[in-house]
């Protein structure tokens, strides 16, 4: 199931984290934001692989710990405090409201605990929509950051870039340890789980609350660069939708099917369809429905099967995607 | 007197509310598929009902059946075509394929029809009743008798003809009404048909009363999870009685708490009967 | 002198208005094979989600060396010793056949936190008792059923049980796998574990056991050493039926 890494792989993985540290020394500040996008995506399908990719359980909070996380770090940072501080703070407040959430939610199943996942997300929008501290429906300012683009716009890419490593090695350790088996053993049969001596409710909250980390550090930095904040902006399904889609594209369950997933999709739909910017939900839905149909096992899963029997077998192999689930 | 108003106006809100989940209510219960194009069908259901009348002049209740036959051919190729591709995968790849589907549509609607509120206008749209000092507007009460009488056919279907018994031998167990003849494929796309033109109906219904726009789509989605989560999956005392709830307690969390609140009202109440009795209040367990 | 290891006092497990299993009274001592049988709906497989805190009983008590165990959670009670198998198998479908014995390892034992590689090699031991070693790389759900019940064995004896509860381990066997299924039961209590054992086949259980307990409509009818137990005839009537005990009765007198 889960190897450790080889030190090939080791090594691959750290010069990719140095091609991206290194990035910024070589391309212009509207590439460099590219990549910003690119590993805020990242962060929330590998943080959403926890709950559902390695556990089984499809939620839909992502958005509303993105949300928590925005609000979190506006509230505080307008109330003085240190950008830095704010995140951590938002990581702690969306970990202790997955945990409170958490205990009643993932007693239910299924289209249940979407549901009621999807439900959390938009009852927090509706909450934000009205309070005063996050300024309602008219959204929130934030402090301006000071330094020219050059800087700001390199101090948000290592925010998230940071972000991103602590997401994905987390990731690797969990996956490699007691608590990713037992993880991976409650999707394959949750009863039989628990009869082999896991402790399901621990280890789904466990899940919920490492899901729950990372998009909210990740929406603290969104929110301080875009400085201005509105509840439909951060507490968008799709940001829940695209952790889903990405990591189906790349793999469910495994640390690096997230990662391509979310470069594969945010470069590709920038580059192909980047002059429509306003059909940008239609392509992602075309990406979507393609994905389901002839990559339900992701790429990552393709590509393994076309490394063991050759690309003239591509066809075969997408045409047995398609065919594996039809009624 | 102000109470008895809003308990008119729940009662038919509740009405149109269950007439909108009940197409969502099948789908889910016979194919366990949450369809997030439930929305979708209805949105485009009102669009068929708005331009019959902007385009032509054709009366809101007489375009009805066109907004549903359209929509069920429409339904009935999106499963034929590509849900049932996928119908034994697992639950939550139904759910996405749909979302795709809802964000492609979405945006083609927009572009097509542009983000602009829409409703219909007809002549008699500002009459009202007057029913022992309450006034009761005539829209609202025709949608709410059409919207009850046509769930209830669809009951009917479901219980009395020879393909509503298909689809509910389906529902019990998949394997078995193979073995017995029944084509799946071509029972799930009616089935899935059916739950379009449902929410075309309401839709239609829902453009007269109130307003609708592209994206709208996402509301009644949203409304549909809450009633059939309230109610249970499958049943029309479950539809009736979840839409009647939300638009009771809609309609007082408006008195009570502001109307800004409303909505998140429903959130609330979804979370607490999913914590509470996750088959819902008259559910009986369906698919988990 | 013989130790109490699990022991039942007056377990009741009600559906609604339907007692599956009524004040059961049961003791397995350590080191025996006791048998559990009953004909269809007798209660046998809920007596053990009873044990196992699956579905937990609504009355009684359920001890295991002493400490009562009938609140406890299912991971907890496996945790304490206490193993399953499944009438109808249930291993992790998608993974491959050595990770589901692993599982039982990491999870299983109470007495060492265990490191994935220590538990991957107790599992290929596990895998090598059962002999499924040759397939411990393939995916659980290619297994024919014969070996998926030695997978659901391997999977519960990596727990390192002192009992193992089996449910109806023989049902959709040939003779032959059913003979090898019950050599495999005597191999795993010459290792000291402690075994239960469903059946509600009278041969099988005849050859198994060393005592029997027959349930019957959810309630104890007989207990007792094997050969006591299927001369019962409240037995052979909760089996075969007051017609057949009638006929038989008729048939003496005349002969």
């Amino acid at each position: 199931m889960f190897r450790p890494w080889s030190h090939i792989q080791w090594l691959g993985m750290g010069a990719g984290l140095l091609a991206l540290i290194l990035l910024p020394s070589f391309v212009e500040n509207d590439e460099i934001r590219k990549w910003m996008d690119i590993l805020m995506v990242a962060i929330l399908a590998t943080s959403w692989n926890f709950i559902g990719g390695l556990t089984g359980y499809p939620s839909f909070a992502p958005a509303a710990f993105f949300g928590l996380g925005a609000y979190t770090t506006a509230i505080l940072m307008n109330a003085g405090f240190n950008f830095f501080i704010t995140l951590g703070i938002g990581a702690c407040l969306g970990a202790l409201v997955a945990l409170a959430l958490g205990v009643p939610i993932l007693r239910l199943r299924g289209h249940y605990f979407a549901i009621a996942t999807f439900g959390v997300a938009e009852f927090f929008r509706e909450v934000a929509d009205n309070l005063r501290i996050t300024g309602g429906g008219d959204g929130i300012n934030l402090p301006q950051i000071t330094g020219g683009p050059d800087y700001f716009t390199r101090f948000f890419y290592f925010s998230m870039l940071g972000v991103a490593v602590l997401a994905v090695l987390t990731q690797y350790f969990v996956t490699r340890h007691r608590l990713g088996y037992g993880l991976v053993a409650i999707r394959e049969n949750e009863d039989a789980a628990a009869m082999t001596g896991v402790d399901t409710t621990k280890y789904k909250i466990i899940a919920f609350v490492l899901s729950s980390i990372f998009p909210a550090m990740g929406g603290g930095v969104y929110a301080y660069r875009a400085a201005f904040l509105e509840p439909i902006d951060v507490f968008d399904v799709l940001f829940s939708i695209k952790a889903i889609v990405m990591s189906m594209l790349g793999g469910v369950g495994t640390v690096m099917g997230p990662l391509v997933g979310a470069l594969m999709m945010e470069y590709l739909s920038d580059y192909l369809w980047g002059a429509f910017t306003e059909f940008h939900s239609a392509f992602l839905g075309i990406i979507i429905v393609l994905v389901v149909l002839f990559l339900p096992r992701g790429l990552m899963a393709v590509s393994q099967e076309v490394k063991s029997r050759g690309w003239g077998s591509l066809g075969v192999i997408l045409k047995s995607n398609i065919q594996r689930f039809k009624v | 007197m102000v109470y008895g108003q809003i308990l008119i106006n729940s009662i038919l809100l509740g009405g149109i509310y269950a007439c909108i989940a009940v197409g969502f209510s099948l789908v889910w219960g016979v194919m366990n598929i949450l369809n997030i194009l439930h929305g979708t069908f209805l949105m485009l259901g009102g669009y068929v009902t708005f331009w019959m009348f902007k385009l032509y002049g054709v009366d809101p209740f007489l375009s009805l059946p066109l907004s549903a036959v359209s929509m069920f051919f429409a339904g009935y190729a999106v499963q034929r075509g590509l849900i049932n591709k996928i119908v034994r995968a697992p639950m939550f790849m139904s759910l996405i394929l749909t979302f795709g589907l809802q964000l492609l549509i979405v945006r083609l609607a927009i572009y097509f029809f542009t983000g602009d509120f829409r409703s219909v206008q007809p002549s008699y749209a500002g009459f009202s009743i007057p029913f022992m000092g309450l006034s009761i507007p005539f829209v609202r009460i025709s949608i709410f008798v059409l919207g009850v009488l046509l769930t209830s056919i669809l009951f009917w279907f479901m219980g009395r003809t020879r393909t509503g018994r298909a689809i509910r031998a389906t529902r019990m167990d998949l394997d078995s009404a193979q073995l017995m003849g029944v084509d799946i494929g071509r029972i799930y796309a009616i089935t899935y048909g059916i739950g379009a033109a449902a929410a075309a109906t309401s839709g239609s219904l829902v453009s007269v009363g109130f307003a609708i726009s592209p994206v709208s789509d996402v509301e009644f989605l949203s409304k549909s999870f809450i009633i059939c989560t309230i109610g249970g999956l499958g049943n029309i005392t479950g539809a009736l009685a979840g839409g009647l709830i939300l638009g009771l307690a809609e309609n007082f969390g408006a008195l009570y708490l502001g109307p800004g609140l409303q909505n998140a009202i429903g959130y609330v109440l979804l979370i607490l009967v999913l914590f509470i009795k996750p088959s819902g209040l008259l559910g009986r367990k369906g698919f988990e | 002198m013989s130790e109490t290891l699990l022991e039942g006092r007056g377990v009741t497990k009600r559906f609604g208005g339907l007692t599956a299993v009524s004040a059961v009274d049961f003791t397995v001592q350590k080191g025996e094979i006791l048998g559990v049988i009953g004909p269809n709906g007798a209660g046998k497989t809920t007596l053990l989600n009873c044990i196992t805190g699956l579905d937990p009983a609504n009355e009684g008590e359920i001890l295991f060396r002493g400490e009562r165990i009938e609140t406890m959670k299912p991971h907890t009670i496996t945790r304490k010793g206490v193993a399953r198998t499944f009438q109808i198998v249930q291993p992790f479908a998608g993974l491959a056949v050595r990770e589901n014995v692993v599982m039982g390892a990491l999870f299983g034992s109470q007495k060492s936190k265990k490191e994935v590689k220590r538990a991957q090699e107790l599992a290929d031991e596990m895998l090598a008792f059962v002999g499924l070693s040759d397939k411990s790389a393939q995916l659980a759900s290619q297994l024919t059923l014969a070996e998926r019940k030695r997978l659901e064995f391997a999977k519960s004896l990596a727990t390192e049980p002192e009992v193992l509860l089996l449910d109806e381990v023989n049902a959709g066997l040939n003779t032959m796998e059913i003979e090898n299924a019950i050599s495999l039961i005597h191999k795993v209590r010459e290792q000291g574990v402690t075994i239960l054992v469903i059946e509600h086949l009278m041969k099988v259980i005849t050859d198994l056991s060393d005592r029997v307990i027959v349930l019957h409509h959810g309630e104890k009818i007989a207990e007792g050493l094997p050969r006591e137990v299927t001369s019962d005839e409240q037995v052979i009537k909760a089996y075969l039926g007051e017609k057949y005990v009638a006929m038989m009765k008729k048939l003496d007198e005349e002969s």
